[in-house]
């Protein structure tokens, strides 16, 4: 499959664990200044994914590409210009958020310590306190800020509210648009905080079982995706592409893909739009994201 | 660079308090010496010794955790992410946290050596009252040693570690291999022990030593390059990369032993000991082979047909007990080590392929002295204060009598053409060392009764030396020969020389020849070869202007080979001449130069007389015919 233009490129990507088929053949591509959520069930591909385009993690087949280059074979250079927040924040225990900065400063061509000693401020994140001894959340305050010090073109984030409390997710969600409004960087990320990244995301990718079964501009997936609910029968319901499907007591209720914004409603269906977290359960698990 | 020096900085900082616990530790020795029960030593000494061992224990913990622990520990709890999503190259990550772990572990050395050093700057390592003797003698030998042993040692626990700790099946065939590989360093190293090549055996093992270090560093290079944060997967790359650079240090050093002890007297570096048979064409040839350390192999050698048998090794330094030859040159007999005890082989020299054939005789122990009869049906062996003769066929002791083991130099023994055996010994009196002693004996293994043939003592005999027939022995004072009948001990004759009397060798005929250095200053190089009758009556005399005079032997009735060297101070071989003397009519034959006779005291029967080396490193053959010299064995060099 060939590559798109983008930030982010792609294409055919497959890693396999043993026998075990963790990508199959994902393609995808990002363009520059986008937010592209990568969402997905808990072991649908989706670190897998992020540790292909961090070079940390070879694919089968198929290549993942970050600013026009290889991630598997140009991982270092890459990373000059590219932000990291890990699921799992990572750095040494021992070390200070103060050390870390240090020893991350000497690693990039740009350091905006003043820029992350603000952040830490903002945060309230203590800079002497070994990272060790940090709560979760401040643990992943601390990753974000060191991810946007060096001032990225490009922020790849796997799920950094993993674990957060209501509070520290909306700190985290809230920086990244700054960041956004800022410098219009690019925003790579997979969370489970649905919620949260339809604040953010103007794209979205879907992994189930290993495969990219949504790949779309969020806007236009809000517009394809409708619950619609009539009695009776509805002739041409299968045009809509109808996901999920359910006969209720006043009559049926349907997740349809191909509404037409454009086309009105026939006389007796109801018609209504669907959350982020809606479209998602309607997508990786049709039997439960039909009906509420 | 920079990824590399902030990860080895990383790596210090992170640990630092290790080298404040190591600074600590340095405080121990200087209290040593005060506590209760430590007292004999030098102060010094004991700081000295007490900080050496410390650095040492100190060192192998440290390389070891840090080993263990700072690449492998932190895949297995998933920290080393934090370095994989920076701008970090793999080699960096890889050489950078080895850099830190060698840095620490060499800091913390010197931080347990420096209070006991700033105390006694010269820590003399080899008379540290724990390590005795070594080559490591000096500090900076032992930090570059210990240096050496620290990086091998934190590369090693990191393989181990990531095998360990990545908890998957590919541990079963670590393990295996491991077995393998361990197994075949060990059988090798074996080989070389049983063959005496000790230094080829350490060498060997340094080998695989340094491509274990090579090994482990490649494969965890690979392993982090390749695997990155994925511990399974580089632990399989680590193992594959690992296992296939043990492979090679095994089978290096197995290549490496077999080319060590597969040798040919071609491969010598130096002829180092020439044993001329009694008859026939064969030798017995013993040096050290060239780039193989201390293994000295020995061979025999057919002078005609260029043949050899490889018949055993041991370092030169060491006793050799040669092989014998029976008196007819038909056989060849030698002893190899077998489990505790020792065989004897027999060669039969009469076929042109004969093999080495084991026999039936075994010892619990090395003899001292060995004899084989003619046809080399039976031989005699001196062992454990026991005389023993022995059926070779059969194995079967035929006589076994006790006999006191006598000095190395005043024995020999060997079969009469009856099948008896005759030993003679020459002891000097322990009380006084003036007085000289010559016993004969024989030994009739029929009847296993030793009986004394004779004996003869005087004052001031140097050396006793025997006839071929054994009936008659000439006493070597140093200003005078005289010739005593063995069995009545009679006086048959008295030659007083006006110099000094270097040599007394019997012919095949019964004559003798003494060889004379003059003493007189007004001849200063001369030596005089004087032929005497059996019974002791001078015949003629040859001068040589020569300070020193080397006989071979008689190539033919009448025809001796002789060397004479003109400049005493030097033993270049080049100060000698070899010549063809003529008993008949005195008439001397240049040979060649720079060669000395190499096969002493035998007949014409033998090639011994025929044999020259030069300086231990050419052995040369004179071919009677057309009187050209052969080169037979050219040592090799070392590299």
């Amino acid at each position: 499959m060939s590559l798109i233009e983008g930030l982010i490129e792609v294409g055919g990507l497959t890693v396999r664990y043993g026998g075990r088929t963790a990508l199959d053949d994902v393609s995808f591509s990002v363009p520059a200044g986008a937010v592209y959520a990568l969402l997905g069930r808990n072991g649908a591909g989706k670190s897998s994914l992020v540790r292909c385009l961090l070079g940390a993690q070879r694919p089968a087949a198929g290549a993942a590409r970050l600013l026009g280059r290889d991630s598997w074979r140009e991982r270092a250079p890459i990373l000059r210009e590219v932000g990291v927040v890990s699921e799992e924040p990572d750095a040494p225990p021992a070390m200070t958020v103060r050390q870390i900065a240090r020893f991350c400063s000497r690693l990039y061509p740009r350091w905006d310590a003043a820029g992350l000693e603000e952040r830490l401020r903002r945060f309230g994140v203590p800079a002497d306190v070994p990272f060790g001894r940090l709560s979760k959340g401040q643990k992943g305050q601390v990753a974000l800020a060191l991810a946007l010090a060096p001032a990225p073109r490009l922020v790849l984030l796997d799920d950094p509210t993993l674990g957060l409390d209501p509070l520290a997710r909306r700190a985290v969600f809230e920086e990244l648009i700054v960041e956004l409004a800022d410098r219009g960087t690019t925003v790579f990320l997979t969370s489970h905080d649905l919620a949260g990244v339809e604040g953010i995301a103007d794209h979205i990718g879907v992994l189930r079982e290993g495969r990219l079964v949504l790949n779309e501009d969020l806007e236009s997936v809000k517009q394809r995706f409708r619950r619609i609910r009539f009695s009776g029968t509805l002739p041409g319901l299968e045009e809509l592409a109808p996901v999920a499907v359910a006969s209720r007591g006043w009559g049926v209720e349907a997740v349809v893909t191909r509404w037409d914004e454009e086309r009105s409603a026939p006389h007796g269906v109801e018609v209504s739009g669907l959350t982020l977290e809606e479209i998602f359960l309607a997508v990786v698990d049709p039997a439960a994201g039909g009906a509420r | 660079m920079r990824g590399f020096w902030a990860v080895l900085w990383r790596e210090i900082v992170e640990r630092r308090l290790l080298l404040l616990a190591a600074a600590l530790v340095g405080l121990v020795p200087l209290a040593v010496p005060f506590l209760p029960g430590v007292t004999g030593s030098d102060p010094g000494e004991i700081r000295t010794g007490t900080a050496l061992a410390l650095c040492l224990v100190v060192t192998a913990v440290l390389a070891l955790t840090l080993g263990a622990t700072v690449i492998a520990g932190d895949l297995s709890e998933r920290r080393l992410g934090f370095y994989f999503s920076r701008p970090l190259a793999g080699w960096a990550i890889w050489a950078g946290k080895l850099a830190g772990a060698a840095v620490l572990c060499q800091g913390a050395a010197l931080l347990v050596l420096l209070p006991a050093m700033l105390l006694d700057p010269r820590i003399e390592i080899g008379t540290s009252w724990w390590m005795g003797e070594g080559w490591i003698r000096d500090l900076p030998t032992f930090l570059t040693a210990l240096a050496i042993g620290t990086v091998i040692i934190v590369l090693v626990a990191h393989v181990a570690s990531t095998m360990v700790r990545s908890r998957s099946s590919w541990i079963l065939l670590d393990l295996a291999a491991a077995f393998t590989v361990a197994g075949l360093v060990w059988s090798e190293r074996q080989l070389l022990v049983r063959k005496e090549a000790y230094a080829a055996s350490i060498w060997g093992l340094a080998g695989v030593l340094a491509l274990l270090g090579a090994s482990s560093l490649i494969a965890g290079g690979v392993q982090v390059l390749r695997g990155r944060t994925d511990l399974r997967r580089g632990h399989r790359l680590l193992s594959l990369t690992f296992w296939m650079g043990m492979g090679l240090a095994a089978l290096s050093f197995a290549v490496y032993a077999h080319w060590v002890i597969e040798v040919t007297p071609r491969d010598l570096s130096r002829i180092g000991s020439l044993l001329p048979p009694p008859s026939g064409t064969w030798i017995g040839l013993r040096g050290p082979a060239a780039g193989r350390g201390d293994y000295t192999p020995s061979f025999l050698f057919d002078t005609a047909s260029g043949r050899s048998v490889l018949i055993g090794s041991s370092p030169m330094y060491w006793w050799w007990l040669q092989p014998v030859f029976s008196p007819d040159g038909r056989r060849v007999a030698w002893l190899e080590a077998a489990g505790d005890g020792v065989d004897l082989k027999i060669l039969d020299l009469t076929q042109p392929q004969a093999q080495p054939v084991a026999t039936r005789v075994s010892f619990s122990s090395w003899p001292s002295r060995m004899a084989l009869a003619p046809g080399g049906t039976r031989l005699a062996a001196l062992v454990r204060s026991s005389l023993t003769v022995t059926d070779v066929a059969t194995g079967r002791l035929l006589s076994a009598v006790p006999f006191p083991e006598p000095a190395e130099e005043f024995f020999t023994m060997r079969f009469t053409p009856e099948g008896r055996l005759r030993i003679d010994e020459r002891l000097r009196d322990a009380a006084s060392l003036s007085r000289s002693r010559f016993t004969a004996l024989e030994l009739d293994p029929g009847h296993g009764r030793l009986a004394l043939l004779g004996t003869i003592e005087r004052p001031d005999v140097e050396e006793w030396v025997v006839s071929l027939d054994g009936e008659r022995v000439a006493a070597h004072s140093r200003s005078l020969f005289r010739l005593f009948a063995v069995r009545t001990g009679e006086l048959l004759a008295e030659l007083p020389l006006r110099g000094e009397l270097a040599n007394i060798s019997f012919l095949s005929d019964g004559r003798i020849l003494l060889d004379e250095r003059l003493l007189d200053e007004r001849l200063p190089g001369v030596s005089v070869l004087h032929l005497v009758s059996r019974d002791g009556v001078e015949l003629r005399r040859f001068s040589f202007q020569a300070a020193r005079l080397v006989i071979g032997g008689e190539v033919a009735p009448d025809r001796l080979t002789l060397a004479t060297r003109i400049q005493d101070g030097s033993r270049a071989a080049q100060g000698w001449t070899a010549f063809l003397l003529d008993l008949d009519s005195g008439r001397t034959t240049l040979i060649g130069y720079g060669l000395v006779p190499a096969g002493r005291g035998t007949g014409p029967e033998s090639v011994g007389p025929r044999l020259f080396l030069s300086g231990q490193r050419k052995m040369v053959l004179l071919d009677l015919a057309t009187g050209r010299l052969r080169v037979l064995l050219q040592a090799r060099s070392v590299f």
